[in-house]
């Protein structure tokens, strides 16, 4: 009974979505704990074979399982989306809180400092932080957390600045509610959901950037399972007629991404109830 | 009013328009009928919710989902309505039957001059030129009395007071002299004295054309003022009709009764008391039996038979014109003699 | 309506300062010494040393900051040692190869998301909305270079109706005459049909590709914002006058749903400068965006910085255009701001 409603509330979209997500979260906990195959390990007997019973998604060029390595990318993927998803969404909400409580100098300082981030595409940002530190995981993870803060900071400041500005918050600060109390009471709780929104939608967005740089070959370098660098080396027996070497991290990105596209909007629309209701607004 | 009435230019027969809500299905209007003759005025009352907007739109064939208009009939000249194609529809509306809403502030496309808005009602309609149909429309914007009309028609929107908008949207409901005007609540968003302005405004430029006119309303002294004859809405039902005089000397429905009294006027005595509902109107969403009002009735509220038996239209003493879908109309007929002297 | 506009500026100016600030320093940052990179490995001491007065590097930063910044101004954006060019030409010749896709994929995302916009509100709620969604979500959700990858797998490989991952023209073929730098307009002008038709079979791909994950972008916007406007009274009120739901659509509902639309484009920009690069990388475009790669693989900072300052300066300038395009074109605030 609460399960049909749950399913009512959310909506068949929301379902297979949420199904989708599980089965990427499926192989990235449990294949490389159960599959045989291991995602490095080369086999020079059995290069470039296509899908078959004893490797699903075929071999590469060097003998590896590509189901294996599909899902040790997917572990990679959910990983750093998920932290660079928190960090980056908490950075951010530090950075808006912050502007909008101590407005001023504080304020306009650090908003142009969001404005400059802002500037630059979240790729390119991320880019040229790879190029700064060096190639590789880390500095692609750092790149897209970083891409992520100056939108949670802007919605975070334009909340802080509403809810400070409510009559009961002006009335509490009068009555000598120290600050700190006043953002632990009525800040967090009013910017938690606007935080999971901005988050969730972020987090296809991340889960794309890492994947491009992983391809472009400035995120996790060649050998790592890792579907964009993945990517990268199907892409020449792709074109000879191997397909399923770059296919399949591939299906895997649509699958992430999409998924949690439709979640983070039906979450979006439950939360809000201004855009959950205006569809279903009867005339009277 | 006896034996020569005129034809009924609008009939309306069983409307019935649901909403699929998150709740499951909302009727807002339910089995409603009624006949409106040429030159005709009959104005709807009720409370906000009750289905009266949702009527009108039923009758336009302008139900969206999640909505639908599940059953009945609109005769208009002749023809059902809710057997034509949407393409002859869109032949009748604006021509035959047109709207005034209620919020002349929204109703104007803000990025758009006034004059072409109300020239294409007239050119979607007409065979004329743009040159004419700009001429037609600066005399109907003249029409409606707004100042400087040539002016008017080179405006934005937002450049006009609401009640000059109002204005428009009146001229373009008439752009195409139609038989019927269904004025959805056109004085709800306006202050006090250019309500009166526009009712004024109605009175005049229907009599000129001959048009009938459905007003729909939540305001008693309207309908006192302008129309022939009166209908009352609740939970979407039509619970009481009758002429004007009938049901504003002795409504025969608690409804209306207290609808009456939950506007005083000057003239009513003060210490009559003021018997205004409790509560509010029932929700739509769950099937209810019994009288729709039964929980809020000063009358039926103690009652078994309101809360068990759903009450059907039965005639008030004896004038078939005149009915009320209460069980205990002819007590509640009496008790309304006494409390208005 | 000027104060408005003046505001705007300034705060941008001060964004693409903010940009360039950022941008030097982040060049300063990285480790290796700029001079003996470009000197060479194996250059001599004294090589280098020339090398770095010659970069102004003995200068305090702030003065470093200056000349960098007025040699960008001027044209000069440092000289490109793994190709040897400066880079402003490197940019230049490469830029019209970049538009050009740019062009061909801006087009059709536009056109196709104005019409699955219309058609989805046309039928909201209803079967060609639901497919208009899904497009948006697949094109949302998917890698451009991916996409670019099974456009060649299934055209290229598989099919060998279109051509592979070869530029803008097939080997062998000479370009046309550069007027314009555009291919499919040199090539007419010079009327060498064979060549036009080269190109067009060459851009096909890449932009289609390019096309599709704009109009994801669009026509999400697009449909979000008509939906709205198909909710204001005035759409009822012009349905009561008469007008279909078709006409309401396109002619009511369309123009002023594109308002808030046009608001938007400037996410759009940043989305096109992204996945320019990813397209071109996959389709060997020899563009902008690969220019930028290969340097990037390369270590050639110079390039990589002037591309990350155009991109601020194209994706600031965007978004204050379409703030003040976005004014002039609604009448409320035009006229309330003269």
């Amino acid at each position: 009974m609460a399960l049909r409603r749950t399913w009512q509330r959310w909506g068949p979209g929301a379902g297979i979505a949420a199904v989708g997500l599980g089965l990427i979260v499926v192989a990235a906990v449990a294949l490389p704990l159960l599959w045989p195959w291991n995602a490095t390990a080369t086999d020079f007997a059995a290069t470039m074979r296509g899908p078959s019973w004893t490797h699903p998604m075929g071999t590469d060029g060097v003998g590896r399982d590509v189901l294996a390595r599909f899902a040790a990318g997917a572990r990679i993927s959910l990983l750093i989306g998920l932290v660079a998803v928190t960090i980056g969404s908490l950075a951010g909400m530090v950075v808006g809180v912050t502007a909008g409580l101590l407005r001023g100098w504080v304020d306009e300082v650090l908003m142009r400092i969001m404005d400059v981030l802002m500037a630059f595409p979240a790729l390119l940002l991320a880019m040229a932080v790879t190029v700064g530190l060096g190639t590789g995981l880390r500095s692609a993870t750092v790149g897209v957390t970083l891409s992520v803060v100056p939108w949670v900071a802007r919605v975070a400041r334009a909340e802080t600045l509403r809810i400070t500005a409510l009559p009961l918050i002006e009335a509490s600060r009068a009555i000598g509610l120290p600050r700190l109390d006043l953002v632990r009471k009525h800040v967090l709780p009013h910017l938690l959901p606007l935080l999971i929104i901005q988050a969730t939608s972020a987090y296809g967005s991340v889960v794309l950037a890492v994947a491009a740089l992983g391809f472009l070959g400035l995120g996790a370098q060649v050998p790592t399972p890792e579907w964009g660098a993945m990517i990268t080396e199907g892409m020449e027996p792709a074109l000879a007629g191997a397909w399923w070497v770059a296919l399949f991290p591939g299906l895997g990105m649509l699958t992430l991404v999409v998924c949690t596209n439709v979640l983070s909007d039906r979450i979006r629309d439950l939360m809000d109830p201004r855009g959950a209701l205006a569809g279903r607004r009867s005339r009277g | 009013m006896t034996d020569v009435e005129p034809e009924p230019v609008l009939t309306v027969r069983g409307l019935s328009t649901e909403y699929a809500t998150d709740r499951g299905q909302v009727r807002a209007v339910r089995d409603v009928s009624f006949e409106l003759r040429r030159g005709e005025r009959l104005g709807i009352v009720g409370e906000s919710g009750s289905g009266k907007s949702a009527l009108a739109l039923s009758i336009l064939g302008l139900i969206e989902p999640p909505g639908r208009t599940v059953a009945g009939e609109v005769w208009l000249n002749g023809r059902d309505l809710r057997t034509l194609s949407e393409a002859r529809l869109n032949r009748i509306r604006g021509k035959e039957i047109s709207v005034v809403f209620q919020d002349p502030l929204t109703a104007l496309n803000p990025v758009r001059r006034i004059g072409p808005q109300l020239a294409e009602a007239i050119t979607m309609h007409q065979d004329v030129g743009r040159a004419a149909a700009k001429q037609a429309a600066i005399e109907l914007l003249d029409d409606v009395e707004l100042p400087r009309p040539a002016d008017c028609y080179r405006r934005y929107p937002h450049e006009l007071s609401g009640g000059m908008r109002q204005r428009v949207m009146i001229a373009v409901a008439l752009a195409n002299a139609p038989d019927v005007l269904i004025a959805d609540e056109p004085t709800t968003a306006l202050d006090v004295t250019t309500q009166a302005q526009i009712m004024r405004l109605i009175d005049k430029v229907v009599d000129e054309r001959g048009t009938a006119v459905v007003l729909i309303t939540h305001n008693m002294d309207l309908v006192a003022d302008f129309c022939d004859t009166v209908q009352v809405m609740y939970a979407g039902q039509v619970v009481e009709r009758g002429r004007r005089e009938q049901l504003l000397s002795g409504s025969a429905h608690p409804y209306t009764a207290a609808l009456m009294v939950s506007v005083p006027s000057l003239d009513t005595d003060r210490a009559a008391p003021l018997r205004s509902l409790e509560g509010l109107p029932p929700d739509l969403a769950v099937e209810h039996t019994g009288c729709a009002l039964a929980p809020r009735c000063v009358l039926g509220r103690e009652r078994e038979r309101c809360r068990s038996e759903s009450p059907a239209m039965t005639a008030v003493v004896g004038d078939a014109a005149w009915v009320s879908r209460c069980h205990f109309a002819g007590e509640q007929h009496r008790l309304t003699m006494e409390t208005t002297p | 309506m000027s104060r408005f506009l003046l505001t705007r500026a300034l705060g941008a100016a001060l964004t693409i300062v903010g940009a360039s600030i950022a941008g030097f320093v982040f060049m300063r940052l990285l480790p290796g010494d700029p001079a003996r990179l470009i000197a060479g490995e194996h250059a001599s001491d004294e090589a280098v040393e020339l090398q770095r007065q010659a970069l102004g590097l003995h200068e305090p930063i702030w003065r470093q900051y200056l000349m960098y910044v007025s040699d960008f101004v001027t044209g000069d954006w440092g000289f490109s040692y793994s190709r040897g060019e400066p880079v402003f030409d490197q940019f230049v010749n490469a830029l019209p190869a970049t538009l050009e896709l740019a062009f061909v994929a801006v087009g059709t995302a536009l056109t196709a998301s104005v019409l699955g916009a219309v058609l989805a509100t046309w039928s909201r709620g209803g079967v060609v909305d639901g497919l208009v969604r899904a497009s948006s979500y697949v094109g949302l959700g998917t890698a451009p270079f991916w996409l670019g990858l099974l456009a060649l797998i299934v055209f290229f490989e598989r099919l060998s109706v279109l051509p592979g991952p070869e530029g803008r023209l097939s080997p062998g073929v000479a370009a046309p005459l550069r007027v314009t730098g555009f291919h499919l307009v040199d090539a007419l002008l010079a009327g060498q049909w064979s060549t036009w038709w080269d190109a067009v079979q060459h851009v096909l791909l890449p932009g289609l590709t390019l096309g599709f994950v704009l109009y994801a972008w669009l026509v999400r916007m697009i449909r979000a914002s008509m939906l709205e406007f198909v909710r204001e009274p005035y759409a009822l009120v012009a349905r009561s006058k008469g007008r279909g739901r078709w006409a309401v659509v396109t002619r009511d509902v369309l123009p002023n749903a594109l308002l808030p639309a046009i608001t938007a484009s400037g996410l759009i920009v940043a989305e096109l400068l992204t996945s320019t690069v990813l397209a071109e990388t996959v389709f060997n475009w020899p563009g902008v965006g690969r220019l930028v790669t290969d340097a990037i693989l390369q270590q050639d900072f110079a390039v990589v910085q002037a591309f990350i300052m155009l991109s601020a300066f194209v994706t600031v300038t965007a978004t204050v255009v379409t703030d003040v395009l976005y004014s002039v074109a609604d009448p409320r605030v035009r006229v309330r701001a003269t």
